[in-house]
């Protein structure tokens, strides 16, 4: 008997040993948000083995979920290449969760409809948390005036990508910095054999999106795009449009004659395969770069920005660039539920989470701490991270148009533009008809 | 036949209860989910709240967009090329099956038939390859013998791409119309064609006035599955080209899809579904009618 209670007694206290010490770390640890309690479910296409963006999300997810035990996530997940169609068919059949990821395109439907509520009033709340965004991260996600989600990325939509090394072995000097230069530049590769520019845009958005939008901004301005979405009297139609158009169609005789029968991933072989000597595409590719391309390849691979265009008002740090992708909350989510969806987006959106992403690979839309260390970012992404920061952004053309003529005739229209099928003027009436009729 | 008669009203009320299940079924997922189309199509909905009657607004809009005519374009061009490519070729095939001399004709029908059982977009996939205009099997061809001039941008040239995506849908299902044809050709009695040998109908004479009357009914069958099944193709596609470049070799299926789940316009994307249903109905009456009127064997 008396060994039993021994034995008995060892044991409790063996176990209070173990739980004790763990209790005072989870209360020192999470702090205040240890006490945190809910559920709620989050809809969302990050990939829980993938890089990027997906591995910053998990890497503070976890870190959430082991710092807040009581509060439940339902994770439904799809890839992000039918996430868009997911949604919409969600957001019919009415089945929306508590949180979801959603672009601006998306925001007038779901704020006009009441499934979401205003995401500013809540962040406001919690004064430590607005000043944690970086200026301009909300743009994507403002619709009427009201910031509707929360941002967790802050991505260039364009950037240029070249080979140093077959720059050098044509006697190209460098990066283009104006139109003409970069059109003399991919006339001496041309020659050399090399394909100028890769292009591969099978699935449409690639050439206006990551390429035409921040082009176009070199001879538009961010006024007069959103004199333009908002109906206050710019058109598509306007010469300045039409001349970037023109002078993008002409800039497509440089890129692979196969432009529009490949895709993105197809177009980065024929960097890999050193077939050609650059691309333009969304700063994703920095990551896409550092993780995929030949170890030669890569350290001759530099970045710059899209050239200026002699005599257009634009210069060459106007990008389109922003956060395209937006957490958005429910209107139905309150209480202790919506206290945890906003805690759980404020550590996937902001803190340490601005750190990781750098090293992941992409910039975040909140502020990196002073400590964080530079020097251990991959070449590649440091010397893109400078010129980021250079970068006046503006809005991403598909990001904030109705997607008829966003991801509709703009994608559509500029693959015959390229393809030479369709003029400028043809393009430019035609997406203004649609545009007309979208409203 | 060797049939039994349904004498009592037992066993009437029982045919009929399993007659009604299939007909539930059939009404629930199919005649419920069009009459929902069609009502949709009169409605402006964007999938949030309730929709809103609007007659025929969203087909007078469509009626008018250039686009939907070109995609309606390339559907019956596809419909009409891939049925005659298809059932045109089966038919040929079938007809060499014929041939006492032909051997190994169990493998011959494997071989064909074998792409019939690949999911179409991975049929898509491969044939992108092979089209490939830097690394394609076909240009890669070409160039091996001497023929760089006939090489060309196959997907990506809106003048031929339509042309370029209908050999990967008639590759992947001459092999199921042989199968239907050569089964029919299975039933007709072997003295027909003895008979006919003798009498010295042989070769070309003895398909045209022998084999296709007999099996006229199958072939019907055929050509209307065919047009029917070119009308909602899809998957080919998205694989191929993603409807490109610009709208050229997109189809009503594809058009429908994204309006309804890209733009979230569902009352227009009903609207497009029902158009799809007119035109596959319209085709299919007409290959009836014109087919019906000619009965040959008679």
């Amino acid at each position: 008997m008396n060994k039993k209670m021994i034995s008995g007694i060892l044991t409790a206290t063996l176990i209070a040993g173990v739980i004790a010490p763990a209790a005072v770390a989870s209360e020192t640890e999470g702090g205040a948000t240890s006490d945190l309690k809910g559920e709620f479910s989050l809809f969302h296409f990050m990939e829980e083995d993938g890089g990027g963006t997906s591995k910053a999300f998990w890497n503070a997810a976890n870190k959430f979920m082991e710092e807040n035990p009581n509060v439940k996530i339902d994770f439904e997940f799809t890839d992000s290449d039918n996430y868009q169609e997911k949604l919409t068919t969600k957001m019919a059949g009415n089945e929306l969760g508590d949180v979801w990821l959603t672009k601006g395109d998306m925001l007038p439907t779901f704020a006009d409809g009441g499934l979401i509520q205003p995401a500013d009033k809540l962040i406001d709340q919690d004064q430590g948390w607005r000043d944690s965004y970086i200026d301009g991260a909300f743009t994507d996600c403002t619709f009427d005036g009201t910031e509707w989600g929360v941002p967790f990325q802050m991505q260039a939509n364009c950037i240029g990508i070249y080979n140093k090394d077959i720059f050098d072995e044509v006697g190209i000097d460098g990066w283009p910095e104006t139109f003409t230069e970069l059109e003399e530049d991919c006339k001496k590769l041309k020659d050399a054999g090399y394909i100028p520019i890769a292009m591969g845009n099978k699935d449409q958005w690639l050439a206006e999106s990551a390429v035409f939008n921040t082009f176009a901004y070199r001879y538009i301005d961010q006024d007069w795009f959103d004199s333009l979405s908002q109906g206050k009297g710019a058109k598509f139609t306007d010469d300045q449009f039409v001349k970037a158009l023109t002078d993008f169609q002409s800039l497509a005789q440089y890129f692979n004659e196969d432009m529009n029968a490949i895709n993105q991933d197809e177009m980065f072989s024929l960097y890999y395969n050193k077939k050609a000597a650059m691309f333009f595409d969304g700063a994703w590719s920095i990551g896409t770069m550092i993780q995929n391309a030949p170890a030669d390849v890569l350290s001759a691979t530099h970045c710059g920005l899209m050239p200026a265009v002699e005599g257009e008002p634009g210069t060459k740090e106007d990008t389109a660039s922003g956060a395209g992708w937006n957490y958005v909350i429910s209107s139905n989510l309150e209480g202790d539920d919506l206290a945890a969806a906003l805690a759980f987006l404020k550590a996937v959106t902001t803190g340490d989470y601005a750190g990781d992403a750098l090293n992941q690979g992409f910039i975040s839309s909140g502020k990196v701490a002073d400590d964080f260390d530079m020097s251990s970012l991959q070449p590649l992404f440091a010397e893109y991270y400078n010129l980021a920061k250079t970068m006046k952004n503006h809005t991403i053309f598909d990001c904030a148009l109705p997607a008829e003529i966003g991801s509709g005739a703009l994608y559509a229209d500029t693959q015959q533009l390229i393809a030479g099928t369709m003029t400028p003027e043809q393009m430019a009436e035609d997406c203004q008809n649609v545009l007309d009729e979208s409203r | 036949m060797n049939t039994r008669e349904i004498r009592t009203k037992k066993q009437k009320i029982f045919i009929y209860i399993l007659v009604l299940i299939p007909f539930i079924a059939f009404v629930s997922v199919m005649i419920g989910p069009l009459a929902n189309s069609v009502y949709y199509s009169l409605t402006k909905w964007k999938g949030v709240g309730l929709p809103k009657f609007i007659g025929f607004a969203n087909y007078i809009k469509l009626f008018k967009t250039a686009d939907f005519w070109l995609v309606v374009g390339n559907t019956l061009y596809l419909t009409l090329v891939c049925t005659l490519g298809q059932v045109g070729i089966a038919l040929v095939i079938c007809f060499l099956m014929t041939i006492r001399r032909l051997r190994f004709k169990t493998f011959h029908r494997a071989v064909i038939f074998f792409p019939v059982v690949m999911a179409p977009i991975v049929v898509g996939y491969v044939w992108r390859f092979i089209y490939n205009g830097d690394n394609g099997l076909l240009n890669a061809f070409l160039r091996a013998t001497g023929q760089s001039r006939l090489m060309k941008n196959w997907l990506g040239d809106p003048s031929i791409v339509l042309r370029s995506v209908s050999v990967p849908v008639i590759w992947q299902y001459i092999g199921l119309y042989m199968v239907i044809m050569l089964s029919a050709v299975a039933a007709i009695p072997e003295e027909i064609f003895e008979s006919a040998e003798l009498d010295g109908c042989t070769g070309f004479k003895k398909s045209i006035y022998i084999t296709l009357p007999m099996i006229w009914d199958s072939f019907k069958i055929c050509i209307i599955l065919c047009a029917s099944g070119t009308m909602k193709i899809y998957d080919h596609l998205v694989a191929l080209t993603n409807g490109g470049p610009g709208r050229s070799s997109e189809s009503m299926a594809m058009y429908c899809y994204e309006y309804t789940f890209r733009y979230g316009n569902f009352g227009m994307g009903a609207a497009i579904a029902v158009a799809i249903l007119v035109f596959a109905f319209a085709i299919a009456g007409t290959l009836q009618f014109v087919m019906t009127r000619r009965k040959i064997y008679e």
